[in-house]
């Protein structure tokens, strides 16, 4: 559907200057996986950031390079609970619709402002993660919006030979989400069973497909040439359950100790976003009112 | 032919879509589809776009009822020797039929079980799916909505993709679909007995499966087929068909033969009209032209086209009765129960 | 989910009872008298449609129904991002650049893109921006650009490719989830595809054969020569559990007191191109190496279901009766202890072990999936016969 109620930019995309003196293939490569596989990106998370919305958090995961600024930025609003129009029927749960939007500048390709599928898709994925987590029964006939708005989507700025199809990247979005949400939903006090945390694991080839494939916690799209398989859950670590499962990528069916490895690689991940999670919230707590950074570098 | 290939915004396009087009599959291909592919390279092989589509000077729909003006009108009588045996080759059209001789007609009932309704209708290469739910009771949202036209029948039309020969993205807000809709609605809702169903909703949902011209009349006769199937009382079957006139607007010719139940290369480039009657009789209740004609000429081809809707209904009748008799002889119902249903359907032509 | 906006329509008594049936070990007593990883019988036919490329038509037992037709067109294949650009191409594919690097996975060289395939999935009552058809759209789409294999019979040359476009349309109200009907005619309209005959040679503008008894099938049948290797398209499972028992194929019933529900999507392992002098055996259910190429877990209804009232708590029953005596008097407004035989909605998420339970159902050797890829190649040979 065309967007008529704006004023669209121009239709495609318009890259970055890119140089002579850049030799194409390789050498264009600058981004090195500098970390462990096991160790995650560092998180910045901090809660309470919109006043105007029930909860609020603000979530993000460094770029690779500490001079390249593709990371992961997200922003979530909480609405609610609140009550429902008249005209819609009984319900003795929270009805809860969650929205993920790629803001216009957040990926290589520009996004319009209405939704497209892969957004609707994310924002399922998002419900499927949270339906579980929040205690709905408690607030029947009302309503929870979630919002989620993507400033930047973790996509590398260039686009050079070896890189990955988007899949990873829309991964690592999902996970930012479940974490981002849950931590907005805690600040705007609705109950819930568990703190749910996303993470993200991933098979990559190693370097010139020599070797075994390695696993690799937290994936940065650009770190990698070739991504065989993907995975992100959605954890609750104290009840040890998932909520959403996302599993993408090639593998035989008859090596099904390949798949158990990398949901137990994801759970690592998510246990490792929940110890920031738990922290910020607690420092929210401590110091209330004053809002201190929640930054702090996980290693497991 | 050999159509090279090129990127598809060169004017050779159509021609290319058309090469890559599996239409060719001559079992079971009708002459029509024939004779557009022996159609020189360079001819352009054009698909009419939604948007060209002009309204010309008559732009004719009578919902209401035209009462049977037509039997006394000398068209009928004059227009063409009814012997046909003597009828000159030259004079065949391009699937090789007469002038006044219906596609072939293929349509089936209660294709689906989990509907309360369905069905299946051919008419040449047009082919329309039709699946009937309710009556239900209406939603209060919908009965916010229609509290102004409270109308019985929900009619939702899905043209699907691949139906035509170029792909074509489907939209639901498609303004020709939905005044498609919006025309089968209001003349099904004059024949269903809606003052039975109070606060009730019955939708409709047709889906056009492929499409080779007279996609409105299929529209409607499939409608009425599972309306019937659904066991929604009706005074008669709403049956409709498409007539033209043998020559453009442009050539000005008056003694323009009409022509009965156009195909999509006739729709094209003939002056046609969509006309669904109420059973055997004249009673018109639906009538759409959208094309430019003389107005001298339109009095056969609706005379035509009134005739062809009695064809169909006869068609339409034989299915019915005949998946009805399968039905007892099956024993899915006993004789004995098909008293409203068998009456119904019963006419004087009976 | 698609069909779980709308409340599910089953009373807490009749919910309680199915999830006791249901969870019951070791065999499960479905309401259909199934068992628990039987399919439901199917009518299934392909080449329904001449105007299409291929088409096929699943008819489930309860009476939903599914077309997908499939078109192709030729497409000038954008030139990758990075890949040289010749000077006098370079204005008029400029601002291509940021085109996906999709489908880089397999061979660079080979210029595929995930852009080549298009699937619309249409779903009465549904508008089609709705989130969960774009959800049952992306998951279909998915298993189809992760197998790969779909992408690489699209290619042409260098310069050309088919565009491929899929329509999928229910032509049923959605009773059940409709994933599994949607993804076995999706299989089916795939292996039914035919695309002209090349005649032309190289990377020269491509000229097909308008003979269309000529053409070949986008996936080649068994035992016949083929330069391609010899994969099938995907196919989706839906599988969900509740208490202990792992279910196939469940109903709108069975839907509503799952504990977890999940898509798996599983292909053939394809076989190496077989050199065109030999004929390919067909694969026995034996030697067929399943491949898993997505997961993705669906948000079950149970969880908007409404739940029962124990006795004790009934004001209606004054909570006395059976011998129950009134617990807490405030214990209406807290949590409700679970009851046996009373209806709770399930909450949180199922553990690893589960999951892994189901999935790896999906994936045994001689099971479920096997069994669905026998049937569909049954569907298979049955058309070539007629043809």
């Amino acid at each position: 559907m065309a967007d008529r109620r704006r004023i669209n930019g121009p239709v495609g995309v318009t890259s970055p200057p890119v140089y002579a003196n850049h030799t194409p293939g390789k050498a264009q490569k600058d981004t090195v996986q500098q970390r462990p596989d096991n160790t995650l990106r560092q998180i910045f998370l901090k809660t309470g950031i919109t006043p105007s919305a029930s909860g609020s958090a603000y979530l993000e995961v460094t770029g690779p390079s500490t001079n390249g600024p593709s990371g992961l930025k997200l922003n979530c609003t909480v609405h609610g609970p609140r009550s429902l129009a008249k005209s819609t029927p009984f319900t003795p749960y929270t009805t809860l619709t969650t929205h993920v939007k790629y803001a216009p500048f957040a990926t290589r390709q520009r996004r319009g402002y209405l939704r497209d599928s892969s957004e609707k898709d994310l924002g399922v994925h998002l419900e499927t993660a949270l339906r579980g987590v929040i205690i709905a029964d408690r607030w029947p006939k009302s309503g929870v919006d979630i919002i989620v708005t993507v400033l930047e989507g973790d996509q590398p700025r260039e686009v050079f030979k070896g890189t990955p199809d988007e899949g990873i990247d829309a991964m690592n979005v999902l996970s930012g989400c479940i974490t981002v949400a849950s931590a907005a939903i805690a600040d705007a006090g609705i109950d819930c069973v568990d703190m749910v945390a996303g993470g993200v694991a991933a098979l990559v080839a190693s370097e010139e497909d020599k070797g075994e494939p390695r696993f690799v916690l937290d994936p940065a799209p650009s770190e990698h040439d070739k991504i065989l398989a993907g995975c992100c859950v959605a954890y609750l670590p104290s009840r040890d359950e998932i909520t959403n499962l996302w599993y993408k990528g090639q593998t035989s069916g008859n090596d099904t100790l390949l798949y158990t490895q990398l949901v137990e690689k994801a759970v690592q991940a998510s246990r490792g976003a929940n110890k920031v999670l738990v922290d910020t919230l607690k420092e929210g707590v401590t110091e209330a009112g004053k809002q201190s950074k929640g930054s702090m570098e996980v290693d497991r | 032919m050999l159509a090279p290939a090129k990127p598809i915004n060169c004017p050779l396009a159509s021609c290319l879509a058309w090469s890559a087009c599996p239409t060719k599959k001559f079992t079971n291909c009708s002459d029509s589809e024939l004779s557009l592919f022996r159609l020189p390279p360079s001819a352009p092989v054009t698909t009419p776009s939604t948007d060209t589509i002009n309204r010309f000077d008559l732009y004719l729909r009578a919902t209401s009822v035209l009462d049977s003006v037509f039997s006394h009108s000398p068209a009928r009588n004059v227009a063409m020797p009814l012997d046909t045996s003597t009828y000159s080759m030259a004079l065949l059209r391009v699937d090789g039929r007469r002038w006044n001789e219906l596609r072939r007609l293929h349509a089936q009932i209660r294709t689906q079980s989990a509907s309360d309704g369905s069905s299946y209708l051919e008419m040449g290469h047009t082919k329309v799916l039709c699946v009937v739910t309710g009556p239900t009771e209406k939603l209060a949202s919908q009965r916010m909505a229609s509290s102004s036209s409270s109308s019985l029948l929900d009619v939702n039309i899905s043209i699907a993709g691949f139906s035509s020969v170029d792909r074509k993205r489907p939209s639901r807000t498609d303004k020709r679909v939905s005044e498609m809709a919006f025309t089968v609605q209001q003349s099904l809702n004059k024949a269903v007995h809606a003052a039975i169903f109070p606060n009730s909703t019955i939708s409709i949902s047709l889906t056009v499966l492929s499409q080779d011209g007279s996609l409105l009349a299929s529209l409607f006769n499939a409608a009425t087929l599972a309306l019937v199937d659904a066991g929604i009382p009706m005074s008669d079957y709403v049956t409709a068909c498409t007539s033209g006139s043998t020559s453009s607007y442009a050539a000005a010719d008056d003694a323009a033969d009409p022509l009965l139940d156009l195909n999509r290369q006739e729709e094209q480039e003939l002056p046609f009209l969509t006309v669904a009657t109420l059973g055997g009789s004249d009673r018109v209740c639906a009538l759409v032209c959208e094309s430019r004609v003389q107005v001298s000429r339109l009095e056969g081809m609706l005379a035509v086209g009134v005739d062809g809707c009695k064809q169909v209904r006869t068609l339409l009748d034989r299915v019915i009765r005949e998946r009805g008799a399968k039905m007892i002889e099956e024993g899915a119902i006993a004789r004995g129960d098909v008293v409203g249903a068998g009456d119904e359907m019963d006419t004087e032509e009976d | 989910m698609a069909t779980n906006q709308q409340q599910v329509l089953i009373s807490p008594a009749e919910l309680a009872y199915l999830h006791a049936s249901l969870s019951l070990s070791p065999e499960p007593i479905r309401p259909d008298g199934r068992s628990s990883t039987q399919f439901r019988p199917l009518v299934a036919e392909t080449d329904i449609l001449p105007g299409t490329n291929g088409s096929a038509r699943i008819c489930f037992a309860d009476g939903s129904e599914a077309i997908v037709g499939v078109k192709v067109e030729v497409e000038k294949t954008k030139p990758k991002a990075g890949a040289m650009i010749n000077p006098e191409e370079g204005k008029e594919e400029k601002g291509d650049t940021g085109v996906e690097g999709g489908g880089g996975f397999d061979d660079d060289k080979k210029n595929y893109s995930n852009d080549w395939v298009e699937l619309a999935v249409d779903i009465p009552g549904h508008r089609d921006d709705d989130p969960g058809t774009a959800f049952l759209g992306n998951m279909i789409l998915e298993a189809l650009l992760e197998d790969g294999e779909l992408v690489k019979r699209l290619r042409i040359n260098s310069r050309f490719h088919w565009k491929m476009y899929l329509d999928v349309l229910l032509i049923s109200q959605p009773l059940s989830y409709p994933l599994p009907l949607l993804s076995l005619t999706t299989h089916l309209a795939l292996l039914s595809t035919r695309l002209p005959c090349l005649i032309s040679e190289g990377d020269e503008d491509p000229m097909f054969d308008d003979d269309w008894a000529a053409s070949t099938n986008l996936y080649p049948p068994r035992g016949e020569k083929s330069k391609l290797s010899t994969s099938r398209p995907p196919i989706t499972l839906l599988v969900m559990s509740v208490g202990h028992s792992i279910l196939f194929d469940p109903t709108y019933e069975e839907l509503a007191v799952a504990d977890a529900v999940l898509a798996v999507s599983v292909s053939e392992e394809p076989t190496k191109p077989v050199p065109q002098d030999t004929i390919a055996t067909p694969k026995q259910a034996k030697d067929r190496a399943l491949r898993l190429l997505s997961i993705r877990s669906i948000d079950p209804p149970s969880r908007i279901t409404p739940p029962g009232v124990p006795n004790g708590l009934n004001p209606a029953t004054n909570g006395e009766v059976a011998g129950l005596q009134p617990k807490h008097a405030e214990a209406r407004t807290a949590e409700v202890p679970a009851t046996e035989g009373v209806w709770k909605a399930p909450r949180g998420g199922v553990s690893r072990s589960v999951l892994s339970a189901m999935v790896f159902k999906a994936l045994e050797k001689g099971g479920v999936a096997d069994e669905v890829l026998d049937g569909l190649q049954g569907v298979e040979m049955a058309s070539e016969i007629l043809e």
